[in-house]
């Protein structure tokens, strides 16, 4: 089992693009969230649509009593004109800092560890600076599954 | 130890407080990493000096007062976690039927009630997000109920020694017990409270018209799944049931406040077997590391003679029965004014031994005490800055995502502006039919 085997290849995040265009990136790549790069092409963090997400979508009030709500709280759900009014946003300012990354020859236990300290579910993988893809815990448990079916 | 008193000693000790100080109010520094700069600065300078010493130092911080503190702290952290205060917040939401009037009036008084007993802002950190939900289930502004939970919080902690940190440490430094206190700051306060609930009820009567509310029904919470540890809570609450219970009693058993609060811990740990560690982490180190800094700064003015130099100029003065109104209502707005532009804290505990040492020369203080008391009670509520529990509100404000929920420094002071002049207005003239009754 290598790093290199799960790696998926995905766009990447640049000044001046909107939230959409960063949406769309991660949903044809079909991961989380992508590097974000500035612009001298180097990684200076990462857009994540679960960060965007709570940032404009849940309030904090109902993140905290998260477990008490009920299902009629309709006047309270994200509403068209907020969806539309986030996914104009520019997702540089949604950007943030930290972007665990790993390389191609990065063992699965350590790129699992990075992800728990980490607390994510996926990495960047670059190779002498250079962005190759992401892993996901995903595409670890598509790749166990695989080596397992090997044996 | 023996000091030379000297006018130089004195003058340096002052400056030492002084610039501690404007570095707690400016907060440049941390105000903790601020007073322990301070502290040290003072002990130094007075080892230097020959008017303070490490022994002296060390023996100012008052343990009645930090002990209390840290029990009361791992009580609530104890509590908290359970869910119990949430279920009451939302079945008193429940009960007000949709009437944003009645839901002010019961969710300040809920607040007010728990601030007598626990800390304010462990009661604010509750109630203030849960009130946001259900304003914004209501479709109604929060802002009102955040200012009006804030204040009577305040108030509400001013009622009892534990209710809040100035309280306990008049409550030591007195030698006033629990019921002292009930007994004496509940005719100030009760009237205060209904005043400030009025004018909130005046000053917000637009937002708070019914029929700005949707109907009784919306309120989509299961207050039941509040509950998070049935069994945590109900042993908790028996142990902080058993501590209040003696509180009121601990003055005929002998017993400090703060030894009460700590057989109330020693129950909770045992009936409800919670980690000890993960409680220590609940507790406010840095609150505690500040108010012990700040017995250490003020404790090396007193050592330099200072604050007994100031104790007898005004000691001729509060000696004189007729005086003492004056002196008690003096100290009351002062403290009131000074508390809501600065932290009440550093103020109260300049004033212990001023207080203290006028009793020293004859003077009768226990009416100071109580001015005391309720002065930096109420001027807390003036400006958003004047207490914690204010900026916490003022914070969840801004995160209600609802249209000018947001509490500008300016819409705080419209309201605690004329809510800090009548409650004190009214406090002030039952201070002065009654003033027998304080003595």
């Amino acid at each position: 089992m290598k790093l290199v085997d799960v790696i998926k290849p995905t766009g990447i995040g640049r000044p001046g693009m909107l939230v959409k265009d960063v949406f769309r990136l991660c949903v044809e790549a079909d991961v989380p969230g992508i590097p974000f790069v500035d612009e001298r092409q180097q990684i200076i963090g990462k857009l994540s649509i679960r960060h965007v997400l709570k940032q404009t979508c849940i309030p904090d009030f109902m993140v905290k009593h998260a477990h008490l709500l009920g299902d009629s709280l309709h006047h309270l759900d994200i509403s068209k004109e907020l969806l539309a009014s986030v996914l104009a946003c520019p997702a540089d300012d949604f950007v943030l800092p930290n972007s665990p990354q790993a390389t191609s020859n990065t063992p699965f236990s350590k790129a699992l560890a990075i992800m728990e300290e980490q607390d994510t579910t996926y990495l960047f993988v670059l190779d002498q600076g250079i962005y190759k893809g992401t892993i996901s815990i995903m595409g670890i448990a598509h790749a166990m599954l695989e080596e397992n079916r090997a044996v | 130890m023996e000091h030379s008193l000297s006018i130089t000693n004195m003058w340096i000790s002052a400056g030492v407080l002084l610039a501690a100080y404007v570095l707690i109010f400016t907060e440049k520094l941390h105000r903790t990493t601020a007073a322990i700069l301070g502290a040290v600065s003072m002990t130094g300078i007075g080892m230097v000096f020959g008017f303070y010493s490490q022994e002296e130092a060390i023996a100012v911080v008052d343990g009645n007062t930090l002990l209390l503190l840290v029990a009361m702290m791992m009580l609530v952290t104890m509590l908290r976690p359970t869910g119990g205060l949430e279920y009451l917040g939302i079945k008193l939401a429940k009960m007000a039927g949709g009437d944003p009037r009645r839901l002010l009036v019961y969710l300040c008084l809920v607040t007010s009630l728990f601030s007598m007993v626990l800390d304010n802002v462990t009661t604010v950190l509750i109630f203030a997000p849960l009130t946001v939900l259900i304003t914004r289930i209501l479709n109604i502004n929060p802002a009102p109920f955040l200012i009006g939970e804030a204040m009577l919080s305040n108030i509400g902690g001013a009622a009892t020694l534990v209710g809040d940190p100035p309280n306990i440490m008049i409550g030591s430094a007195s030698g006033l017990d629990f019921m002292a206190f009930i007994v004496h700051m509940g005719p100030m306060v009760v009237p205060a409270w209904i005043v400030t609930i009025g004018l909130l009820l005046f000053l917000f009567r637009h937002q708070l018209a019914p029929g700005e509310a949707l109907g009784t029904g919306d309120i989509d919470l299961n207050e039941e799944r509040a509950i998070k540890d049935y069994p945590t809570l109900w042993r908790v609450t028996g142990a902080l049931v058993l501590t209040v219970a003696l509180f009121f009693v601990h003055h005929r058993l002998h017993l400090f406040p703060a030894y009460v609060a700590w057989i109330g811990v020693a129950v909770a740990l045992l009936v409800s077997t919670k980690d000890p560690e993960k409680l220590l982490a609940g507790v406010e180190w840095s609150v505690l590391l500040f108010f012990a800094a700040l017995f250490m700064i003020v404790g090396g003015v007193e050592s330099s003679g200072l604050l007994d130099l100031i104790g007898q100029q005004l000691a001729a003065f509060a000696a004189d029965p007729e005086q003492l109104l004056l002196s008690a209502l003096m100290v009351m707005w002062a403290a009131a004014i000074l508390s809501a532009i600065v932290d009440n804290i550093p103020f109260t505990i300049t004033m212990l031994p001023i207080i203290a040492g006028l009793e020293s020369q004859g003077a009768h203080v226990t009416p100071l005490w109580w001015a005391l008391a309720i002065g930096v009670g109420l001027g807390g509520n003036v400006t958003h800055i004047g207490a914690t529990a204010n900026i916490i509100c003022v914070a969840e404000s801004e995160r209600a995502q609802y249209p000018n929920s947001t509490i500008t420094p300016m819409q705080w002071l419209r309201v605690g502006m004329p809510v800090m002049l009548n409650s004190l207005t009214v406090v002030s003239i039952i201070f002065v039919v009654f003033f027998e009754w304080f003595l």
